[in-house]
Formats: structure tokens, sequence, C-alpha cells
């Protein structure tokens, strides 16, 4: 059997008093994508940053393509995990134009200015940003900047693409727009959101959170028709009263 | 933490350590070794220093009091929604213009045979002999005077912050002044606190102007002691009462600047500001900036009278040249020095675990708040040694002693910047394949600049004019220009005094006013 590109072994992390993360166990094969749906406050942000590793868990332990990430005497740095992400915020860097900001990444790999700029091209052409190029962050309306964001992190054409919630404060046709784009890409992807909305538009694997525990995993409709426990059936309840009303 | 991360943010810790730390703990350390016979209290309750500490305290007070009397309306004024452009001016001035200056064109003014005291007497028939600037008041008055921008910078930026809401949202229950006092100015209290406490340190740690008011406050009771008897040990136990004070201060400090960030750079001008009817109009900014614009105007006004003519100015220049050389070569290079070390350390200060500990805060700012002639006899007791003689007979020294008093203030400024700078921007940087140290030129550092500029043009200001602390590290038959100034005090003639004065104010203007059009440039491409 094929070894899934990702599997997240009981992840566990505390903040003082808080448990951000109980037990945390999943696997995602190559090429899904995984919606991670829960109420705000679950630790969703938590877990995607420990995959990602900028942050070391309390315990547990990450394997990207079968290999190790952390464990004791065991630590890949972000910059050789080959994960890249949307944060919640953007962080777009403001002092970088939206070229420098794609071709930043690039720059550090060694890649030439020719292959760059065609590199950028070519992604920004698949996200309909081409005129773009010369603007600085600011001067972009949210959408596009969302869209930036997302060029950054597929330049580097990653194994393991996660998402933070990119989509809030986006109008409902812009959101549409972006869950086709999404789900068009060939990529393993993680998308975390607390609307129940967009975790049914992005189809796919769907995970419920709630308070830092994985209630369930799994196929989507799997998930509507038999709820495992009582706060996903609530949350289904409510999600499916959203899609119908 | 990967190795280079490593060896950059430790080899910052370790100069600053080294400069800051370093000549401080040893003098302390060895508190015991210089004077065994003499007992701690025989010393501390002998008279001498209570009326030193009473002196001390009295002038620094007045500084206070003078600072807030006169920053703070114009920090209103200036901090408001519509910012009067051209009473900015007075908001740098009078830092361009060292203390020891501003007190002698007092004197000049008001002092025992000055020109006002003369003419009153011509006049008014009154008694001209007497000086209307004397005493501990007098050198507060002064200190005050050259101090208040600080307390305004704060205010200022203090106000950038504000969130015209809340003040909005006051406006349905409360009056125009009432909201002024019950929500403006308590919001801004951190601000204002703080920048008092940084008028208090400075006046307090201040030695040029009581020195030449003639004023025994504890930094000349500490520079006699050390130049005059060469008793190392007697002028550290002096000091004792002075460090309990300034400790307190840097706690109190602490304890207002908990996880608030002080000195900050907002980049839009729009945002923030007050948006009270009663900051914003015209009278109120005339009132508030009218009294600071009178008392930053005349010492120049005075010093302009003083020279006399453009050929005194250039004779002047040629006589000073080289200390006018010495000086600027000096300040730059130390100033870009103290802002590169601070700005790594304070990079490592904002962003390791055990650097946001407040007894490492505190300790980190405390050079900062020790006199600059305490600390440059700590520096030649750290730094005179057989092996490194160099550096104790050249003019590194001085770079030394300036960075053991502001490296803590620059650092405190690129860090409080740096905290400002979203630690997602280099996380992002990290997963798109930056190392740890092109995340730090690429991400951090331009995102920090503008601190650094701050922070390069404070230390800049500060280091031009130090006067106690170099007097005592200064090679001999070296020269700054502060130094020069402090001989024809003494020595000289008013108009060589006037017209050098002048250079070094404009020494301080020139390089400020080319780094904020060069700002606005930078600024204007990027729009
Ligand atoms: N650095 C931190 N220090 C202390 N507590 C933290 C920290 N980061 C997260 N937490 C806490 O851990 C819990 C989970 O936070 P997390 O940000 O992962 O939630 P989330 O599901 O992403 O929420 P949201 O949907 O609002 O973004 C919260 O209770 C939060 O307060
Ligand atoms: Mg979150």
């Amino acid at each position: 059997m094929k070894i899934p590109l990702l599997q997240v072994e009981r992840i566990r992390q505390h903040f003082g008093d808080t448990a951000a993360l109980v037990d945390v166990s999943f696997e995602l094969p190559e090429d899904q994508i995984l919606t991670i749906l829960g109420p705000s406050g679950c630790g969703k942000t938590t877990l995607l940053r420990i995959i990602a590793g900028l942050q070391k868990p309390d315990e547990g332990t990450v394997w990207i393509n079968g290999q190790k990430m952390n464990g004791t005497g065991t630590w890949v740095a972000p910059q050789q995990r080959s994960v890249g992400m949307i944060f919640q915020t953007l962080a777009l860097w403001p002092h970088l134009t939206v070229e420098g900001n794609i071709g930043l990444g690039l720059k550090a790999r060694g890649i030439k200015k020719a292959d760059r700029d065609s590199t950028i091209e070519e992604v920004l052409e698949k996200l309909q940003m081409v005129q773009h190029l010369k603007r600085y962050p600011h001067t972009l309306s949210v959408g596009e900047q969302q869209r930036v964001a997302l060029a950054r992190a597929l330049v580097l054409q990653p194994r393991l693409l996660l998402l933070d919630e990119p989509f809030s404060h986006l109008d409902l046709d812009l959101r549409e727009d972006l869950i086709t784009l999404i789900k068009g890409l060939t990529a393993t992807i993680i998308f975390v959101t607390h609307d129940q909305h967009d975790a049914l538009a992005m189809g796919g694997l769907l995970a419920i959170m709630c308070k830092g525990r994985l209630e369930q995993i799994g196929k989507q409709e799997e998930i509507l028709q038999n709820p495992a426990t009582e706060f996903v059936r609530y949350f289904v309840r409510r999600s499916t009263g959203l899609f119908n009303g | 933490m990967t190795p280079s991360k490593a060896f950059i943010l430790g080899l910052s810790l370790v100069l600053f350590a080294l400069i800051a730390l370093a000549p401080p703990g040893m003098l302390l350390l060895n508190l015991f070794s210089f004077s065994p016979k003499i007992s701690i209290w025989k010393w501390l309750l002998e008279r001498q220093v209570h009326l030193l500490t009473l002196h001390s305290l009295n002038m620094a007070l007045v500084a206070t009091v003078t600072a807030l009397a006169l920053g703070l309306p114009v920090g209103l004024a200036l901090g408001s929604k519509r910012k009067p452009l051209l009473f900015g001016i007075i908001f740098f001035l009078p830092l361009a213009i060292p203390p020891y200056l501003t007190a002698s064109c007092w004197m000049g003014l008001l002092g025992r045979g000055g020109i006002l005291p003369h003419l009153a007497h011509e006049w008014l028939g009154m008694d001209a002999r007497s000086s209307w600037l004397g005493g501990a008041w007098g050198a507060g008055i002064v200190l005050g005077l050259s101090y208040f921008p600080v307390l305004t910078y704060m205010v200022i930026s203090g106000m950038r912050r504000l969130d015209a809401h809340l003040e909005e949202a006051a406006m349905f229950a409360l009056p125009e002044n009432g909201i002024l006092r019950k929500i403006t100015l308590p919001l801004l209290f951190p601000q204002i606190g703080t920048g008092l406490l940084l008028v208090f340190l400075l006046a307090i740690t201040n030695y040029a102007v009581p020195s030449l008011l003639g004023i025994r406050t504890f930094t000349v009771k500490i520079y006699t002691y050390f130049s005059v008897f060469q008793d190392i040990g007697g002028a550290v136990l002096l000091s004792l009462p002075l460090l309990l004070i300034c400790l307190v201060c840097v706690l109190l400090l602490h304890h207002i600047m908990k996880g608030r960030v002080f000195f900050s750079l907002q980049q839009g001008e729009e945002m923030g500001g007050s948006l009270l009817r009663l900051l914003n109009s015209k009278l109120f900014k005339i009132l508030a900036c009218g009294p600071a614009l009178f008392v930053t105007c005349t010492p120049i006004l005075f010093l302009l009278f003083q020279t006399g003519s453009f050929l005194s100015l250039k004779i002047a220049v040629d006589q000073a040249k080289e200390s006018i050389l010495t000086s600027f070569v000096l300040a730059l290079f130390a100033s870009f020095c103290i802002s590169i070390v601070a700005f790594v350390s304070g990079y490592a200060l904002e962003r390791t675990k055990w650097g946001k500990g407040g007894v490492t805060r505190s300790l980190f700012f405390f050079p900062f708040a020790l006199p600059s002639v305490l600390l440059s006899i700590g520096v030649i007791f750290f730094w005179n040694r057989p092996g490194i003689v160099l550096v104790y007979q050249s003019l590194l020294i001085i770079t030394i002693l300036w960075g053991a008093k502001y490296l803590p203030l620059a650092q405190r400024v690129l860090a409080d910047h740096i905290r400002q700078i979203p630690l997602e921007m280099e996380e992002i940087a990290f997963l798109s394949q930056l190392s740890w140290t092109k995340s730090l030129c690429r991400i951090v550092w331009p995102l920090a600049r503008p601190g650094f500029l701050v922070a390069w043009a404070v230390t800049y200001i500060f280091c031009l004019s130090e006067l106690g602390g170099t007097l005592l590290v200064i090679p001999p038959g070296a020269d700054t220009m502060p130094v020069r100034l402090y001989n024809i005090m003494h020595y000289g003639s008013s108009s060589l005094l006037a017209a050098l004065g002048l250079v070094l104010i404009m020494m301080t203007i020139i390089p400020m006013g080319l780094l904020v059009w060069c700002g606005k440039g930078i600024k204007g491409l990027r729009d």
C-alpha cells in the first residue's frame, strides 16, 4: 500500500492551562483535499503550525512522505518540509511588490532571474493576476491579496499546502471563485475553516474538530449521514440547515 | 535554532554585554576592593550625601515639571488629527541644542551680568548684580527646556495609536473637556509616564548643566572625586544613592511599559490622532506651541546675536576644523555601529523566550539610566588593560562610552519596532525556504528600517552632544566639539562660543534634514 503523504500521530499541545490539541491523529493521502471544520478557538491554527514546523508539539509526531519530522533527536526545519501555507492574516510582505513577494522564495533557491520571471508569470496567469505584477500589497483589494498569498505558496510547488481560513472577510462570489480555483489544483491540501458553507463547497475529505479534539474524519457524505458524536450531529444539522435554506 | 542564528544573536549579545553591561557591572562588583576602609554607612549618613540627593532630586523634578508643562500641550497639539506642520520643528530643535549650550545662553540672558538683568538695572533701576537663574531650580528649568521634546514625542506616538472610535463613543455621553479628562488623557497615561521618567533620568544623570551653574549634584561630585581626587572607590560609593534612584525609575518604567510598544512610527500619516475639537482648534495650538517655540528660538537668536557676523562664524570654523571633523566622524561612526548592534540584539531580546523576561529587559535598559560620568569610570576601569592599550588610548574609547550609554536606548527603540512586525512575516519566509539569516536581511531589516533610522538619529544627536563622560575618557590631544565648547565656556570669548555653538547645532540639523528629505523621497517612490 502507498504511504500517505501526511501522517499526524497523537499530537498534544498545551498553552498554560488551555489544551489546544488533545491526541489528534489522522492521515492524508496524496492529492486529496482535507477540510478541517471547527468553531473558533478549537486549535485549527495550532494544528497547521505544528504540521508546518513553526511550532514544536508537546507530544506526538508528524510524518511527511514517510519521513519523521519531529521526535526525540529529530527536527526538520520548516524550510526543509516543502510545505506551503497561507495565514489567516495573509502576512504579505508590505515592502515587496507582488513580484517580489512571489519571487523571494525562488530567489532563495538560487533560481536565475529569467526562469524566475517565467515561473512567476505562469502562476499569476493561472490566478488571473498578471496585470498586478508591479503593485504593492496595500494597493490591492483583499481578494487580490489572497490570490497573491496563494501564488506565493504555489510557486514553490510544495508537497503539502496549508490554508488557514484564507477566505475570511471575502464576499460570497469571491469565495466561490477561489474555492473552484483551489479544487482545480493538483496538490495535497489542508483547508481550515469555521464556516460550514465553505467546508461543504470544498468537497473531498472532512474533519470536524472541537476543543482540541478531532471528533470525526472521513468522506463528506459519510459524516453527513453518520455523525459519530453529539457535537458532529449538531454541527452537521446546522450546516445542512444552512445549505438548504 | 540554527547555528548561524545562534552565532549572530550570540555575538550581538556578547557585544552588548561587553559595551554596556560589563563596565558598570565590574565597577559595582569591585566596589569593596577600591576602598575597603570606609564603611558605606558612614558615607551615606554624612550630611553631604543628603545635600547631594536634595539638589539632584530638586533639579530633576523641576526639569520634569517644566517638561510636562511645555511638552504635553505641544504633544497634544501635534498629535491631534490636523497637524500644524510648521510647529513640528519645535519638537525637534531643542534636542539639537545641547543642554549646556541652552544653559549658557540663558545665563547670558538672565544670569549674573546677563543682558536682561543689565537692562532691568538701566531702565528700571532694579538690582542687577544677582543672578536670575541660580540654584537647582535654574538648572532644572534649563534641562526641562532641553528635554521636553522627549515627552512630546511620546505623547505624539501615543496619540497616533489612539483609536479615534474610543473618543467618538464617548461623545454621546460626555462634553469635550470631559472626554479629554476621562478618555484621552488616561489612554495616554503610559506614554506620558514614560516620557516623564525618561526626562527625569536624563536630567538627574546630567553632568554639564549643574557643573556649569555651580550646583553640587551627584554627577558633579562623582566627577570631582574621580578626576580631581583620583578616587575611584569614593566616586563609586558616592554614586550608590543615585543608582538606587535610577533603579527605581527603571523599574517604574518597566512597570508602565509592560507589554506595550512605546517607540512607534506609524506608516500612514492619516492614521490615528485625537478628534477632539478642543485639541484641533487653532487657539489651542497657538497657546500650546507658542511658549515652546519661544523658549526654543530664544537661545538660537541669542547665539546668532552673539556671533555677530558671518565672518566670526567663518573664523571660528577655521579654528575648530579638527574638532568639528572628529566630532562628526566619531558620532556618525558610533551611532551607526550602536544602531547595528541594537538591531540584532534587539531582535534577540524580542524574539527569544528569555529576552521577554522583566529582569532581562530592565537589566538591559539600566545602563542608559546611569550617569555617563559613572559609565566613563566603568569604561576606563574595564577597558584600560595592558593587552589592549590601543583601545584606551584611541578615540575608540569614546565610542565605547557612548555605546554604554546609548546602546540600551537604541536597543529598546528597535526591539519595540521589531515587536510590531508580525511574527508571521518571518514564518512565511521560512516556509518560502529562506534561511533565518536571509529572512533577517530581506524581511525583518527592511520592515524595521524606520525604527533603525529613529534609533540612529537619536543616538547620533545624543552622541554628538555628549559631554560629561567624554571629558573623562577623551585621550590627551584629542578634542570633540562639546569638549571644546566646554573649555571655551570657562576660558574663551562669548562670540567664539556662540559661533561654535551654532556650528554644533547645524551639525545636528543638517544630517537630520537630509534624513527626513531622503525618507520622504523613499516614501514618495513607494506610494
Ligand atoms: N501562542 C499561544 N499562547 C497561548 N495560547 C494560545 C497560543 N496559540 C493558541 N492559543 C490558544 O489555543 C487555543 C487554540 O487556538 P487556535 O488559534 O489554534 O484556534 P483556531 O481554531 O485557529 O481559532 P480561530 O478559528 O479563531 O482562528 C485557543 O484557546 C488559543 O487561545
Ligand atoms: Mg485560527
